[in-house]
């Protein structure tokens, strides 16, 4: 069963983007902000990661590049309300960032999203 | 007076001159009391030095008052670019749960619905995109009036740019059975542009000339090359703008029928986010238009991108030069 790590500071998002996972039926596990992701990642394995941008904690920046240093290797997916350009983009993408949703998403939108990195 | 003392009196001017050239504005010379002309032009270069020291201290002055303006000008940017981001991601965070668990309910993943509730859930997930709709395009108007609103540009192609636009907006026009007509010239170049945001542009036109059109009409969209631009048109058969209006509609919050408008959802902002956008561009934006026969809005794109895309619009706004601009379409 493909796994999904869900990373959100907001409870109320967290629990929905949980919830939406689960009824498309991943295995999923949550995760309040980055360092608490950092700590679980390796014993749940993730295949894929809805990374929140914009949390207490952690950049995004940071928390790629201590994802680097893990075993786990999952493909992240930042879920973000701002604009990323070129520069920016590419600097995700070596951290193995495979998409961007903009918040607020549609539900389609990002359940095709997780079912193409399937 | 004999001849060395006036020498060197004359030297000792010369002297005063050179320095006040070299910008030491202190020299003075002492007056020999003799009312001659060489006491008079000592009197003058006092006044001359005098007077310039007042002056460059002054300047000096002013040019100090302007710096720490400058920073404090800075700082307050700073500030709204911080504000406008936090703003952002609390209006959105909100947005984000009510759209999700609305969408989740509305497609029975939490059980099924009876048709009241599906109505229901169908007016809240309306309005959550109508409120987000709002959210966006005020902190648009913020972003481009303080010029920090953040463009990337990129090589686009117009025939697709425009192809895509036209196509998500088939299913509102087609509600109103009102049919779009896209013209581009073959073989028009490319530009450099934010393809999203010009994307907006069209769309906000777009929307508003099938919002006030009658149903079954239609609506013409053009786009050609003319001298160092591409020229965009978007023309309708709707109600037309009255001639005194048709500057105001491209302020902020501005619409012709406050009360009617206002009935179609929209606050005004769309014209004003266009504007702001294709000024940052390099373009300009206007609209000819007859009351109850339809407007043309057009808009140009230079092929040569402009450099100072960020910013651009707040600079021209700060100037002032946007009057000459819009007195020259008139
Ligand atoms: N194609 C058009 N035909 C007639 N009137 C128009 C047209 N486009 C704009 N207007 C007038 O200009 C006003 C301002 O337009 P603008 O797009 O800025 O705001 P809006 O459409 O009312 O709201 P919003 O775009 O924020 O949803 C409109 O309210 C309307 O009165
Ligand atoms: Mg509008």
């Amino acid at each position: 069963m493909t796994k999904v790590m869900v990373v959100d500071d907001e409870i109320d998002v967290r629990k929905m983007l949980d919830l939406m996972m689960k009824n498309e039926g991943y295995d999923t596990e949550m995760a309040e902000d980055g360092s608490d992701f950092l700590e679980k990642v390796d014993s749940f394995n993730p295949d894929i990661v809805t990374l929140d941008v914009m949390m207490p904690g952690p950049t995004t920046v940071e928390i790629l590049e201590k994802l680097k240093k893990k075993k786990s290797k999952p493909k992240v997916m930042l879920l973000t309300v701002v604009r990323f350009d070129g520069d920016e983009k590419k600097i995700f993408e070596q951290g193995n960032v495979v998409d961007y949703i903009k918040k607020p998403f549609d539900i389609d939108v990002l359940m095709d999203a997780v079912k193409k990195h399937e | 007076m004999d001849k060395t003392s006036e020498k060197d009196r004359i030297s000792e001017m010369i002297d005063a001159i050179m320095r006040v050239a070299r910008g030491d504005y202190s020299a003075q010379i002492e007056r020999s009391g003799r009312d001659d002309d060489l006491d008079s032009l000592a009197v003058g270069i006092n006044m001359m030095s005098n007077d310039i020291e007042r002056d460059i201290t002054e300047r000096k002055k002013a040019e100090e008052k302007i710096r720490e303006q400058n920073i404090q000008l800075k700082k307050l940017d700073e500030l709204k670019t911080a504000f406008l981001n936090v703003t952002s991601h609390e209006l959105r965070t909100p947005m984000t749960s009510i759209k999700g668990y609305v969408q989740m309910l509305l497609n029975q993943i939490l059980g099924g619905l009876s048709d009241e509730q599906r109505q229901g859930l169908d007016v809240i997930l309306r309005n959550t995109n109508r409120l987000d709709g709002l959210i966006q395009d005020i902190l648009d108007v913020s972003r481009l009036e303080s010029g920090t609103m953040k463009f990337i540009p990129k090589k686009t192609d117009i025939d697709t740019l425009v192809g895509q636009t036209v196509e998500t907006m088939q299913a509102s026009a087609g509600r109103k059975e009102i049919t779009i007509n896209a013209d581009i010239e073959a073989d028009v170049p490319g530009l450099i542009v934010d393809e999203l945001r010009i994307k907006q542009v069209m769309t906000n036109l777009l929307n508003n000339a099938i919002k006030f059109s009658p149903d079954g009409t239609i609506i013409n969209v053009k786009a050609r090359k003319e001298k160092n631009d591409i020229l965009f048109e978007i023309q309708d058969f709707g109600r037309g703008i009255p001639k005194d209006k048709q500057d105001k509609v491209f302020e902020t919050f501005y619409q012709v029928d406050s009360g009617e408008d206002r009935k179609f959802g929209g606050a005004g902002l769309g014209l004003a986010v266009s504007k702001g956008i294709v000024v940052s561009h390099g373009g300009r934006i206007w609209v000819e238009s007859r009351e109850g026969k339809g407007s043309t809005f057009s808009f140009t794109l230079p092929l040569k991108p402009v450099k100072d895309v960020e910013g651009r619009f707040k600079a021209i706004d700060m100037f002032g030069l946007e009057k000459t601009e819009e007195e020259e379409n008139d």
